[in-house]
């Protein structure tokens, strides 16, 4: 009974991870990358408006680190209640 | 010019045929199998080869060169996505088992009418995402020998079957691996030697905030010359002025989802050993992928600059030469050669109060600005050469892929399974290799007269995937309840509407009708008609047999003690 339970812990931090990773991306992508771009344009960032370079440059940079932090947190959750492979 | 280009092209196809025979000729099963024994980064490069189309290379940068900041959507699009097959999709496919997307719906819904829906939507959009790759060989062939572009279609068509039929198309993740390198080598080494000549500044992802001459950085060169050719401003503040911003959210969804719907991306992660690798595997492809993703802007901007320099407001007579070798091609046109140079662009509508008021003389493919660029700042024939070398490798690799996937859906699961359940295994060949040469004729007759630029062509594509596989996946897994009546319902619905939209605007020009929404984005519309009559139906419809809802309660859980592969029954 105490793995089953464990297993529904795992399951709930996979979900947590998981919409909390998509919450940050969906603002990186949507809020960042595109709605606010006008507004971010009034700072300057390697020469160029902040706004364009977060849409054409930084949002892809954010994704991938996103990515990275996510395959160590999982592989962190996965070990730590022992159902990695 | 055309002797370094085919001298490279020979080439390297050469080694790739020759890695390709030496370590096993394409089956599908080993086309499918990306990763089954290499690392997470071979298998992350090999993802990224199949990713970075005749879309991504020919077309993109072009396509944003015109449409300024609004062309962002296809760079924000076609990244972001991954993080969502990453993380909604990836680690879990593989618990199925299975090869294809219309095989895991076919169990997961424990319906073979929902798996013959999956099937017909596989082809249907690997056979549009095949017709712009077609496009993107043609216009390729086109320049390197100067010929008219429906002839080079011809020849493209030709040149793909070969080399699928030779199978060079499955060399495993070693050679993809390295056509991975010709490929970002090809894009990146070209568009730093321009950023160089232009701005001082040699890394193309930079290049852009740099000094461009006397009037300040780059960009505001950029668009002060694209204003007075009635294009948008890269700069966003000034260019969400002319945009529908649900259109372009649109876009980005239906390109994001599309991405982890494609049946020849998702498949990939079908045979990775494990959960970790499989993650791994989506960040290094998105960091692969990323390296040519963030120099497309830069080489935007230099297209742009290049064309308008040399053409606008110029006589014919003093025409660069480039610019004569492209209309051999058909893809350029000077229609009144007694005026001077007004440049607009096939595809894409200027935008009307920034029009200036002279009547255009000059048409322009925009799938021809990236190749183009580097004689526009004249840089010498072997950096184009280097150019079309990436582009056809990009885009006869990927082609010869879906050509496959096209031929083994039509044969085994198609023909075999469902008509002929005798059939011998030369007999399934000979079938398979019959739907590959008549899809290639079809994509052959429609890339001729293709109704929008490889990009647009290929974006209907995304969404037809974004629509029809991406909610019956992800419920699929996270949704123990969806059933396959409602997988039906939501398939079949999502594929009518976003295909009949996307023909309707798309091909017979009718008014964008809903919401103004261009067929490019309605895919993001498709995909919520699905997921909610998914939903809806399967709400209504008797819950899935126990062992189906068995497995989805476990498919999460990398390794449950008393679980192994496949469908068991733990009651």
């Amino acid at each position: 009974m105490a793995e089953r339970a464990s297993v529904k812990e795992f399951k709930l931090y996979e979900l947590l991870i998981t919409w909390a990773l998509l919450c940050i991306w969906a603002t990186v992508v949507f809020v960042l990358g595109l709605y606010a771009t006008a507004d971010l344009d009034n700072f300057v960032i390697f020469g160029k408006p902040l706004g364009f370079w977060f849409t054409f440059q930084g949002s892809i940079i954010c994704c991938v680190l996103l990515l990275f932090v996510y395959c160590k947190a999982m592989d962190f959750l996965e070990r730590k209640y022992g159902v990695h492979e | 010019m055309w002797i370094w280009a085919s001298a490279f092209i020979i080439g390297s196809f050469a080694i790739y045929l020759l890695i390709g025979r030496q370590f096993g000729a394409g089956d599908v099963k080993g086309f499918y199998a990306a990763g089954s024994v290499s690392s997470p980064i071979k298998t992350g490069m090999a993802i990224a080869t199949d990713w970075i189309s005749a879309a991504t290379f020919i077309s993109m940068a072009g396509y944003i060169s015109v449409t300024g900041f609004s062309g962002s959507v296809y760079i924000m699009g076609w990244t972001g996505g991954y993080v969502l097959l990453a993380l909604i999709l990836a680690p879990y496919l593989r618990k199925f088992g299975k090869f294809t997307v219309p095989d895991f719906v076919n169990t997961r819904y424990y319906s073979s009418l929902a798996g013959v829906i999956a099937l017909f939507a596989a082809i249907i959009i690997s056979l549009v995402y095949f017709c712009g790759q077609l496009r993107g060989v043609g216009i390729v062939l086109a320049r390197i020998f100067e010929i008219p572009v429906a002839w080079a279609i011809v020849g493209g068509a030709l040149l793909t079957l070969f080399y699928s039929f030779l199978g060079g198309i499955n060399p495993g993740s070693r050679t993809k691996a390295g056509q991975y390198i010709i490929v970002i080598v090809a894009y990146l080494a070209p568009a730093g030697v321009i950023a160089y000549k232009l701005t001082g500044m040699p890394i193309p992802q930079l290049a852009l905030g740099f000094d461009g001459s006397t009037e300040g950085s780059f960009l505001k060169l950029l668009d002060h010359l694209g204003g007075d050719a009635g294009l948008a401003p890269f700069v966003s503040s000034e260019s969400l002025n002319y945009q529908n911003p649900l259109n372009l959210l649109c876009i980005t969804v239906a390109l994001m989802v599309g991405t982890a719907g494609l049946p020849h991306i998702v498949s990939k992660f079908y045979s990775i050993p494990s959960a970790s690798a499989a993650r791994m595997s989506a960040a290094y492809a998105l960091l692969f992928i990323a390296l040519l993703y963030t120099a497309a802007p830069s080489l935007a901007g230099f297209a742009r600059y290049g064309v308008l320099e040399q053409i606008q407001s110029k006589e014919y007579s003093e025409a660069p030469k480039w610019f004569n070798k492209w209309e051999k091609t058909g893809l350029v046109n000077w229609d009144d050669k007694s005026k001077p140079g007004a440049v607009s662009f096939r595809y894409i509508n200027k935008i009307p109060n920034l029009e200036s008021t002279t009547a255009d003389t000059v048409v322009i493919d925009p799938d021809i600005l990236v190749l183009a660029t580097p004689e526009t700042v004249s840089l010498p024939p072997w950096i184009t050469a280097l150019l079309l070398l990436g582009a056809i490798t990009a885009a006869l690799t990927t082609s010869a892929g879906l050509l496959l996937v096209i031929g083994s859906t039509f044969s085994h699961d198609f023909y075999y399974r469902l008509i002929n359940k005798s059939a011998i295994e030369r007999k399934q060949a000979a079938i398979g290799r019959f739907a590959m040469i008549i899809a290639t004729m079809a994509a052959a007759g429609f890339s001729m007269y293709p109704p929008g630029s490889i990009v647009q062509v290929v974006a209907y594509a995304f969404g037809l995937a974004a629509a029809t596989f991406f909610p019956v996946l992800a419920l699929g897994v996270f949704w123990k309840r969806a059933t396959s009546q409602g997988a039906i319902a939501g398939m079949a619905l999502g594929l009518v509407f976003t295909g009949s939209y996307i023909i309707q605007v798309a091909i017979f020009k009718d008014e964008p009708w809903f919401f103004g929404i261009s067929p490019e984005g309605i895919g993001a519309i498709g995909m919520l008609i699905n997921f909610a009559t998914t939903i809806l139906v399967s709400r209504f419809t008797p819950p899935p047999p126990m062992d189906v809802q068995d497995f989805v309660e476990n498919i999460r859980v990398p390794k449950v003690s008393d679980q192994a592969f496949g469908w068991n029954n733990r009651r």
